[in-house]
């Protein structure tokens, strides 16, 4: 009973001593949500957009420019100037006035017919690796633009016989049911007239075969092409079968049997209007792009950047603040001298540590409270996981936090050293801790120090609560709860060395 | 009977320096004993040996009958320490300060508010008691420790300088309320550089570089010192003839001239001196005008101690060993 009273009196103590600086407890609670504030309203989100001047060569036609200026103009390139001056354009990208320079090929057409790949240089003067591999991929994603706008211009002109390929199979079917009319009507007459326009259409369609292949050979390897290609060649099979079908009308004399080859006509005149229907119907950018990936997001919640930076700045924020009060306070302990105190008085050092550890939890709790509950109403940040799971989070959070906090106050010889000994912590956990850089971005051997990080499991928990709505991970949840009283166990050890007689 | 403390050749060294050497004495329950000594003399190095918070390099201490290093809560309990210097929580009320240490000492929290408002009223500090005590004067501060130490009714008090820094009136009613402890039963230690202040206690302990100068009742330490009783002598025309005349007599040990007209003369005993020299002098036809015991006060004692220990380096005075290990 008296352990208790006496773990109260440290708890209590501790709770008055913060409660009294008014300017503290200010700052304890509105310092972290006017960071959180700040941080959403000024945070933009996004990448910048790339600050651009095309330069077009004397000789590029002015179509040419405007292809290659919408295809780099409709992504994140933001043109700011389409020039024929390179020296001038290049010293505004020395100045750093723009983020690149796009110098067209002047002899585009000169090296695709020569067999050679066409160059778009695109020059950048950049020294952030995230930004130059920013600009990299986006000139990726324009140059394939530009491919395949040429491309798909290229099968809208081959499209043209593939169309024509189309209405003559539509014809010879029509065709064939009035000759197979004709023959079981008897009109020899009128039969022949129909074989002899048939004919004229199947050379017509041999024809507009070996055009449409040749722009589809235009559109190159692409799967639609290539599909498109493979029925055409049927196409032709088809073709030789109806020959061969007219040729056996015409050489039989025997009724029954130019009725039945009629018959077969109709049957193969139809599968020819089949594909060739087939043929006419796919557009020029399904050739060119047979597949369309999109995205579609299963998360329950799809946050704007300051959602999703919400829990990752809480979980920040209480870190710093359970490490630096802690700390403090154990410091502070020594150099006023109370440790003499505790030396003689009947206090266990177990008792100093539960006693500060529930009263830095008590405001810890307190300011997670008051964060959450702002960034919620005040910036719409959602909160969907219950409320248990969340206290979950915050506690293990806090757990470990202190748990570290003690142990940097145990081993700091001044106020000093406590808080430059904090501030590392919080540098290693805005580098380590998953807050701007994701863990697997992070070479394996610094995981060892992410996973250190009382914040490492605080953000990831607090995030998977708040905007997934899902209870943190025993993975998550376990390993900070073994991490605080690792450094709870280390500290009480190296705390007590320093109390016992000496 | 066992001693509340006992010392017994103590030893204490900091970084090959020896702090306190061979320190012996005994302190009984029930009495005020004052530690005192120059600044540097192992008064507070002493004292946290008598606490635990040192162990003694050399010798043993006992406080309880045991050695304080391995105490436990209850004997913890009986004791309540004032360090020397303030280490109270400047943001929290006096009031707040107090409930603080009582509560260490386990005062429940249904008696807490009694003794508290007790021990206040006991230090006059009810008008203060919502101040910070940061915010209160250093004598109130001092008197706010006091009552700290005082709040769980130790047996054994052990005090580290309580008065430095308060002013004359303060000492005094803080000397008033260590005799009100030592009536009620209760064993205080007390250090002390205002050496007058020995006057105040049952037993002294002097200390002069760690080492024990003197060990005593206070006159005992003071005859010691002086060398035995001191006689005042004011007589009109006194001359070298009539200082040798006092000097031969029996039980004179010195005989100091610190006037014209007046001597001091250190005696064994001076009830049975003052008519031997009273007689001597008038067969010499000298008419002394006044002749009484002279007390010196403990400043003037301490500097003789110091003198003799000067003589005598490393050596306690003739005497203090004895004493000590009565």
């Amino acid at each position: 009973m008296k352990e208790l009273i006496r773990i109260w009196a440290f708890a209590v103590k501790e709770l008055r001593t913060i409660f009294r600086q008014k300017r503290l407890l200010g700052t304890l609670v509105l310092g972290p949500f006017l960071i959180l504030l700040l941080f959403g309203v000024g945070f933009k989100g996004g990448q910048v957009p790339i600050r651009t001047i095309v330069v077009a060569p004397g000789a590029t036609a002015t179509q040419e420019v405007e292809r290659y200026r919408q295809a780099f103009g409709t992504g994140t390139f933001q043109i700011v100037d389409v020039t024929r001056d390179e020296p001038a354009a290049r010293a505004r990208l020395d100045r750093r006035q723009v983020d690149a320079v796009v110098v067209l090929p002047g002899d585009a057409f000169d090296t695709i017919y020569g067999g050679h790949q066409a160059q778009i240089a695109v020059l950048v003067n950049e020294i952030d690796p995230v930004r130059r591999s920013w600009i990299d991929y986006n000139t990726f994603v324009a140059g394939s633009g530009i491919n395949r706008s040429i491309v798909t211009e290229a099968l809208r002109e081959g499209k043209s016989p593939t169309q024509q390929l189309g209405a003559t199979a539509d014809r010879l079917d029509a065709r064939a049911q009035q000759l197979r009319a004709d023959v079981e009507g008897g009109d020899a007459a009128a039969a022949r007239g129909t074989i002899a326009q048939m004919r004229s259409d199947t050379a017509l369609a041999r024809a507009l075969t070996g055009g449409a292949l040749s722009s589809l050979e235009t559109a190159g390897q692409s799967l639609g092409a290539r599909a498109a290609a493979d029925v055409v060649g049927r196409v032709n099979g088809e073709l030789d079968r109806v020959d061969a079908d007219l040729n056996a009308l015409e050489s039989s004399t025997d009724p029954t049997q130019r009725r039945q080859a009629a018959a077969q006509l109709q049957n193969d005149t139809g599968a020819l209007k089949a594909d060739g229907d087939k043929i006419a119907a796919i557009p020029a950018e399904v050739l060119v792009s047979p597949f369309d990936a999109k995205t579609r997001n299963v998360a329950p919640n799809e946050p704007r950047y300051v959602a999703f930076y919400a829990p990752a700045v809480i979980a920040l924020l209480l870190q710093h603040l359970a490490i630096t009060l802690i700390a403090l306070s154990v410091v502070r302990e020594r150099l006023l001298g109370a440790l003499e105190l505790f030396r003689v008085a009947p206090v266990s050092t177990p008792t100093i540590v539960v006693g500060k550890t529930i009263a830095f939890a008590v405001v810890g709790g307190l300011v997670a409270l008051a964060l959450v509950v702002l960034a919620n109403r005040g910036l719409g940040v959602p909160a969907i996981g219950n409320v248990r799971d969340l206290w979950e989070s915050i506690g293990v959070l806090l757990v470990a936090a202190l748990g570290l906090g003690f142990l940097i106050g145990v081993v700091s010889r001044t106020e000093n050293q406590a808080v430059q000994l904090a501030m590392l912590s919080l540098i290693a956990s805005t580098f380590f801790g998953g807050f701007f850089i994701a863990l697997d971005q992070l070479e394996p051997f610094a995981w060892a120090l992410s996973y250190l990080l009382p914040v490492t499991y605080g953000i990831r928990n607090l995030q998977d609560v708040m905007l997934r709505g899902a209870p943190p991970e025993p993975l998550y949840l376990y390993p900070p709860l073994a991490l605080g009283l690792v450094c709870y166990v280390v500290g009480t050890v190296l705390f007590r060395r320093q109390l016992r007689p000496r | 009977m066992a001693g509340v403390i006992e010392l017994d050749g103590a030893t204490k060294a900091f970084d090959g320096r020896t702090v306190v050497g061979d320190l012996s004495f005994r302190v009984d329950a029930g009495t005020i004993v004052g530690l005192i000594g120059p600044s540097g003399s192992g008064k507070t190095t002493t004292v946290r040996m008598v606490l635990g918070v040192h162990p003694p390099d050399q010798g043993r201490v006992l406080v309880f009958g045991r050695d304080p290093r391995g105490f436990g809560v209850a004997q913890r309990q009986r004791i309540g320490y004032m360090p020397q210097h303030f280490v109270l929580y400047p943001e929290l009320s006096v009031e707040e300060n107090l409930d603080f240490m009582a509560s260490c000492y386990g005062v429940s929290i249904f008696h807490r508010g009694r003794t508290v408002k007790r021990m206040l009223d006991l230090v006059e500090l009810g008008h203060v008691r919502k101040r910070p005590a940061g915010g209160v004067s250093g004598g109130e501060q001092r008197r706010l420790e006091l009552a700290c130490t005082l709040v769980h009714d130790p047996d054994l008090v052990v005090m580290d300088e309580p008065t430095a820094g308060v002013d004359p009136v303060l000492r005094k009613k803080f000397w008033d309320h260590f005799r009100a402890l030592r009536d009620q039963g209760r064993t205080l230690l007390v250090t002390t550089q205002y050496v007058t202040e020995a006057e105040y206690c049952d037993q002294v302990v002097a200390l002069r570089g760690g080492r024990l100068a003197a060990f005593g009742e206070p006159d005992a330490v003071r005859r010691e010192a002086m060398g035995g009783d001191v006689l005042r002598l004011q007589a009109a025309g006194l001359t070298r003839q009539h200082l040798d005349v006092v000097a031969r007599q029996p039980g004179v040990a010195e005989v100091v001239p610190v006037g014209p007209d007046e001597i001091r003369i250190t005696v064994d005993d001076a009830g049975q001196a003052t008519p031997r020299i009273l007689a001597a002098l008038e067969r010499d036809g000298l008419s002394a005008q006044n002749l009484s015991e002279y007390r010196p006060n403990f400043d003037e004692v301490f500097v003789r101690l110091m003198e003799q220990q000067d003589a005598e380096p490393g050596a306690p005075p003739d005497g203090a060993a004895r004493r000590a290990a009565a």
